[in-house]
């Protein structure tokens, strides 16, 4: 008998249903005191006063105990008592014979139409759902923290890492999740997750960015582990994800964040036929760029210096090759990127505008890969592979131009003296100690050399390195603590006139810490919490003669040291189903360090070189200036309806360093100052509103977005006055606010044939002195357009997949003409002839349209072969537009001439080749 | 790669640059000497790409009008040029400058105060130890530490002989002694750099040896005799700063090294339309002077002169180059005549006038 009640326990796994199906007719009931005793002999006293008969597995109950007081009940309702928060279950059929079950109860009867049902053998997998019960991990019931019997009710947190089964990689960014109730979570730039939901049953959802949609069966009895591993989906290689969960763009609270994944990134057509996350990242609403050559990003008014860029954790502080014609981001080491442009988590700070946090894939845990491409400029390769399988593993990945080779073929003397060369290399290497510990480590190295016609030479370069660990100290509180060091230097030299030939180097270095905990005190409350500090040592400028030849007098800028600290805590709480609040304080610090002299201006006057009083020098590590105070984060949700959500966010905050740039040459050149006595650090805030909507099943998503932003302490410059090798820069710039405003329209197709989106903006980013009665006021101390100020910008990315091998994108971009500042007359006065200029900013360069088409054809499919490889044709500018990238002027014989420069003045064609071995 | 490099530029001049408005440019200001006179020159601004000289602005009345009620009429000179004689100027009167064009605008400067320059104290100089040229400078102090701002600018004059003496002329086929001595010349050169000093740094209102000019010895200025005449303003702040920005906006736009476009103006506005731009800082200011004469016989003479030819009359009559001397030949009725080269023996060619300056000494 007891043999005949196992064998029943150990097929009920292959029934599936929750209907509690019991037989209410001509019931027994049943009365009695239990008090403390076992499942055995509970069975012996009711199958004593009745004829039910009982099957069940004595050693799975023989830990239950039974505690009841009933009166002529019937035994369902006994049963129930008895089995009320366990996994057990229980079906009586019509024999009266009651079968105990772990969690799924027996079926005790065919269902009424059963014939018709009962021919079918095999159904083929209609459905995803279907197919995938196939898979054993989906079917097998997970058993999460120490098993118990009796489940009592509340909630329990499961955490673990989500992984891609095939590479090991782990999945950012993947929505973890539950239906019912709808709890969720996304996994953190490691692939951890920790998910807190009621004890019991329960089917936990994995949805993410080109992964198939799985889950997972899960017996939660208490905190615990549980990793997935998740399989990528080779026919959605070609579906555009912008967002984790399909939903999140309702549900989240984080507002002007962005996601964008590789296979997005792949889409776009860029100008040199490579994949490039700058200029995809340029196609969202709310991003422009001063122009097509420029390097940097300006994110809803702000300037190209507010945006943080960090690779791995560790800043960037230039993004792009050849002055912004390339990203430097190798396009083969990338996982993913993401954007916050208006709700910034409080563990980010230091920059005004926008953080751009860019991810880098870990290398394949379980085999060897090899990629790369081949496009007409340039090439990359990377390589991939386990240390200790399943542990540990690299990726290294190069990336250089070849176009030197290609100027010297050429018949033209000029392009022979001209040299245009950058190459980038990464290292990764992340190991996983054990399943608390993991490290990973990540070295970068960008280098740029242009020369142009002979005669000036550009090369800058971008260096960093970053050691991260990860502790998971129990399953709802893990670490992060990550040390990184980089480092931008920056040169000019000239060799044209022997006499006047220089050398004019810049450079910032900084070294970092942070530590971030992640802590989930309750349910419904997760907390942020960490510190980080900053240690930034900038050379301002050296300047020295080239040759021997040269009368250059040498000069050298006094280099800056300064220590920026944060300590920040944010707290996500979910009021209720409809409402979700991230509430955040951030509270940073600077020290502006000695040795350095610093210029001392006579009291009551303006901060002139006239007006020089004279030096005051400070000691090594001395103090010189501190700023600091806090910063806000605040940003809500609320659902409106199931699809639509209306979100609200407030931020402000501080930045320390400051980019100068000279904005009256072809090439601009950048120097960056810390804040110090006389320049205070920039403090912004941003409110911004938006309402989303998606549709038919989150397939196309619809957002309105509107801001409004006071920046306080921006620097602009004042006529006049020279920003290079300038040893009193506090003279030349002048204090402005900021106002910047504007609404972002989206409407955003994710899957089917066609897919893409599109996006208008209409923003204005308005500048004005902060002491408007000087006379280097710009504009007579009324508002001006900043340098980025476009108020229109129009952009639509579209792709269409004709196969599955072979797809078409097409791409349309709009925006106003940039503003500038032309010379637009000369006088004589005082005997010598002047050049006047227009009130700053008054006057538009044409505007700016483009249409860039691509194709991607695609190796055939087979998952197994030697090499997987792709093509891309892509033409850009289509239409062979003179976009002028830059305007500058020129002083020839006493005549000022104008000139603009485009740079992509005619279609370009270009074709590359990918493989994957 | 190549289309990156060579881009494409384009000539880019759009309305805003090809046909800019033509604005009024006032340059000139009230002098509160007693004795000296005042100017004012009104011109038009250009469009960048006009080559042709300035156009002036003639006909328009000029006036300057104090707080106290003072009516100080200019005269047009010529044509552009707008002049008032010396007169006696009240103590502590503000003053604007009112203009009227032709064509019927008028325009108004803020109220600007007299300002009492004091005189200047000295102008020096000293000769470089090696000779190569001598550093000028100026020393000025204001005992009621009010004036604070100067501005100075300064002309040039010297005196210069060429190496050959042209004693003779051909006048109507005659040969005449030279009733004009050609051989001596005076230069004259006004600067148009600007110079501001200030003495806000200190304690007292003392300038003590600001630099005015260097002038280097291969300049020929010092050759014979060099003289500066030294012209000393006090400002106001708000003029210093203007003269300070000013002096920073050049011609070269371009370079890495460039200053930041400008758009320096004045204190001058039209009246029917403050938006309409005006150029030049209208002040009144008694204006101070001090000349100095050096006579240091630095630099020499760059280009060998040497007579070129003797000649009988008949050729000498006919020759392109000068007559210096006449010497009679022994045994003849007939003197020789040697020349010279004009470049060595006319002083006029090189610029200069043979008229010595009254205040020459």
């Amino acid at each position: 008998m007891s043999a005949f009640r196992i064998l029943l326990l150990s097929i009920f796994f292959i029934f599936q249903g929750q209907g509690l199906l019991a037989q209410t007719t001509a019931e027994k009931r049943i009365s009695g005191s239990f008090s403390d005793i076992r499942f055995q002999e509970f069975v012996r006293l009711v199958e004593a006063q009745s004829d039910y008969y009982f099957y069940y597995d004595a050693a799975q109950l023989d830990s239950l105990p039974i505690n009841l007081q009933v009166k002529d009940e019937p035994l369902r309702v006994v049963l129930g008592q008895v089995f009320k928060d366990t996994e057990f279950t229980y079906a009586i059929d019509q024999q009266r014979r009651v079968y105990i079950t772990k969690v799924t109860p027996i079926i005790t009867e065919l269902p009424s139409d059963a014939p018709t049902q009962e021919r079918v053998v095999y159904a083929p997998p209609g459905t995803d759902e279907q197919e995938q019960l196939l898979s054993t991990t989906e079917s097998k019931l997970h058993e999460v923290g120490p098993k118990r019997l009796r489940i009592t009710p509340g909630n329990s947190t499961m955490s673990g890492y989500v992984r891609n089964a095939v590479t090991g990689e782990p999945v950012i960014g993947a929505a973890v999740y539950i239906e019912s109730p709808q709890i969720g979570t996304t996994t953190d730039a490691l692939g951890y997750y920790s998910l807190t939901i009621p004890r019991g049953r329960q089917r936990v959802r994995i949805k993410s960015i080109g992964m198939r949609d799985t889950y997972r069966q899960v017996m939660l009895y208490a905190d615990g582990k549980l990793d997935i591993e998740v399989l990528e989906s080779v026919t959605a290689l070609k579906e555009i994800n912008i967002k984790a969960g399909q939903d999140a763009n309702v549900s989240e609270t984080k507002m002007g964040q962005i996601k964008l994944s590789i296979k997005t990134l792949k889409q776009i057509p860029t100008v040199m036929g490579e994949t490039d996350l700058l200029r995809t990242v340029l196609t969202l609403p709310g991003i422009k760029s001063v122009g097509e050559s420029s390097v940097g990003l300006n994110v809803r008014g702000g300037s190209a210096d507010q945006n943080l860029i960090l690779f791995n954790d560790a800043t960037i502080y230039n993004p792009s090759h050849l002055f912004g014609f390339f990203s430097a981001f190798n396009p083969d080491m990338l996982k993913d990127v993401e954007l916050y442009k208006s709700t910034i988590p409080a563990r980010f700070g230091g920059r005004l505008s926008s953080v751009l946090d860019i991810s880098s894939r870990d290398g394949n845990k379980k085999k060897m890969v090899a990629s790369g491409g081949i496009g007409l400029v340039t090439g990359r390769l990377t390589l991939e592979g386990p240390i200790v399988k399943d542990k540990s593993s690299f990726l290294i990945g190069g990336r250089s131009t070849y176009s030197n080779w290609l100027l010297k073929s050429l018949k033209n003397e000029t392009y022979n003296n001209s040299t245009a060369s950058f190459y980038d290399f990464n290292a990764h290497i992340s190991h996983e100690i054990n399943e608390k510990n993991s490290v990973y480590a990540t070295g970068y190295l960008s280098n740029d050399y242009f020369r142009l016609l002979a005669d000036t030479t550009y090369a800058y370069q971008n260096q960093f390195a970053s050691l991260k660990w990860k502790h998971t100290f129990h399953t709802r509180l893990y670490s992060t603590f990550t040390a990184a060091h980089s480092s931008y230097n920056y040169a000019v030299a000239s060799e044209r006139v022997p006499i006047h030939s220089f050398d004019l180097r810049f450079g910032v270095r900084q070294s970092s810490f942070k530590a971030e905990f992640n802590y989930l005190i309750h349910p419904r409350h997760t907390l942020d919490f960490g510190l980080s500090s900053i240690y930034y040592t900038l050379s301002p400028g050296t300047f020295t003669p080239r040759s021997s030849e040269s009368l250059i007098v040498p000069d050298a800028l006094e280099p800056e040291q300064g220590l920026e600290s944060a300590l920040y805590i944010e707290d996500r709480f979910e009021v209720n189903p409809k409402l979700l609040v991230t509430a955040g304080l951030r509270f940073s610090v600077f020290n502006y360090l000695g040795p350095k002299t610093i210029y001392t201006y006579v009291p009551g006057l303006p901060i002139e070189s006239i007006y020089t009083l004279g030096t005051e020098a400070y000691a090594p590590k001395k103090l010189i200036k501190n700023y600091g105070g806090p910063e806000y984060r605040l940003s809500a949700r609320y659902m409106l309806t199931g699809d639509l959500s209306l979100k609200v966010g407030y931020n402000t905050l501080r930045q320390y360093i400051h980019l100068l740039s000279n904005t009256m040459v072809a090439s601009p050149t950048d120097i960056w100052k810390l804040s110090d006595t006389y320049i205070k650090p920039q403090v912004g805030d941003q409110l911004a509103l938006g309402l989303y909507r998606n549709l038919r099943g989150n397939q196309i998503e619809l957002s309105v977005e509107g801001y409004y932003k006071n920046i306080r302490n921006f620097l602009d410059y004042k006529g006049g006055d020279s920003l290079i090798m300038n040893h009193q820069i506090e003279t030349a710039v002048i204090t402005t606010t900021g106002k910047a405003y504007g609404v972002e329209l989206m409407v955003k197709k994710g899957a089917g044939k066609l897919n893409g989106w599109v996006g208008y903006t209409y923003s204005r980013s308005l500048l004005r002195a902060v002491d408007r009665e000087s006379p280097d006021a710009p504009n007579a101390g009324d508002y001006y357009p900043s340098n980025y100020d476009k108020p229109h910008d129009f952009i639509a990315i579209s792709n269409y997949k004709l196969s599955h091998r072979f797809s078409v994108s097409f791409n349309f971009t709009y925006s106003t003409g940039r503003p500038y500042t032309p010379p637009i007359g000369k006088y004589i006065l005082d005997g010598a002839q002047r050049v006047y200029y227009a009130s700053r900013n008054q006057y538009r360069i044409p505007d700016y349209y483009r249409v860039d088409l691509s194709m991607n054809i695609e190796g055939n499919h087979k998952i197994r072969k030697l090499a997987h490889s792709s093509w891309t044709l892509a033409v850009y500018n289509l239409l062979g537009r003179k976009n002028p990238s830059s305007v500058y002027f020129q002083t020839q014989n006493g005549v000022v001439s104008g000139y603009k420069l485009s740079i992509f003045g005619q279609p370009i064609p270009t074709i590359t080749y990918n493989f994957r071995l | 790669m190549s289309l990156l490099l060579h881009g494409c530029i384009e000539s880019f001049s759009p309305p805003e640059i090809t046909s800019a408005s033509s604005y009024l440019v006032v340059d000139g200001f009230l002098n509160t000497s007693s004795s000296g006179s005042s100017q004012i020159k009104l011109s038009r601004t250009q469009n960048v790409t006009d080559l042709t000289a300035p156009q002036v602005e003639p006909r328009a009345q000029i006036r300057v009008e104090g707080d106290k009620g003072s009516q100080l009429a200019f005269t047009e000179a010529q044509p552009g040029t707008y002049k008032l004689e010396p007169i006696a100027y009240r103590e502590g009167e503000k003053y604007r400058l009112h203009i009227r064009t032709s064509d019927g605008k008028e325009y108004l400067s803020d109220y600007v105060p007299a300002i009492q320059t004091p005189p200047i104290d000295s102008v020096t100089y000293r000769v470089q130890p090696d000779q190569s040229g001598v550093q000028i400078y100026v020393s000025t102090h204001d005992p009621l530490n009010t004036t604070r701002f100067y501005r100075w600018s300064f002309d040039e004059t010297w005196m210069y002989q060429m190496p050959l003496y042209s004693a003779f002329e051909v006048v109507n086929n005659e040969m005449k002694l030279r009733t004009e001595d050609i051989s001596t010349c005076w230069s004259h050169r006004s600067a148009s750099r600007i110079l501001v000093g200030s003495s806000i740094k200190l304690s007292e209102d003392i300038i003590q040896d600001a630099s005015v000019t260097y002038v280097p010895a291969s300049s020929g200025k010092l050759r014979v005799k060099y003289s500066i005449l030294v012209k000393q303003y006090g400002l106001s702040q708000e003029e210093y700063e203007y003269w300070t920005a000013l002096a920073k906006t050049t011609e070269s736009t371009g370079s890495l090294f460039d200053p930041q476009p400008a758009q320096v103006t004045g204190n001058i506005r039209c009246v029917s339309d403050p938006k309409e731009l005006v150029f030049g800082f209208f002040s009144a200011s008694k204006q101070q002077e001090q000349r100095l004469f050096i006579t240091e016989y630095l630099g020499r003479y760059v280009s060998a002169c040497e007579p070129t030819d003797t000649l009988a009359l008949a050729q000498a009559l006919q020759t392109l180059d000068l007559i210096l001397v006449e010497f009679p030949v022994p045994g003849s009725s007939q003197p020789l005549y040697i020349t010279g080269t004009a470049s060595c023996a006319d002083c006029r060619l090189e610029g200069g006038t043979t008229t010595k300056p009254e205040y020459w000494r």
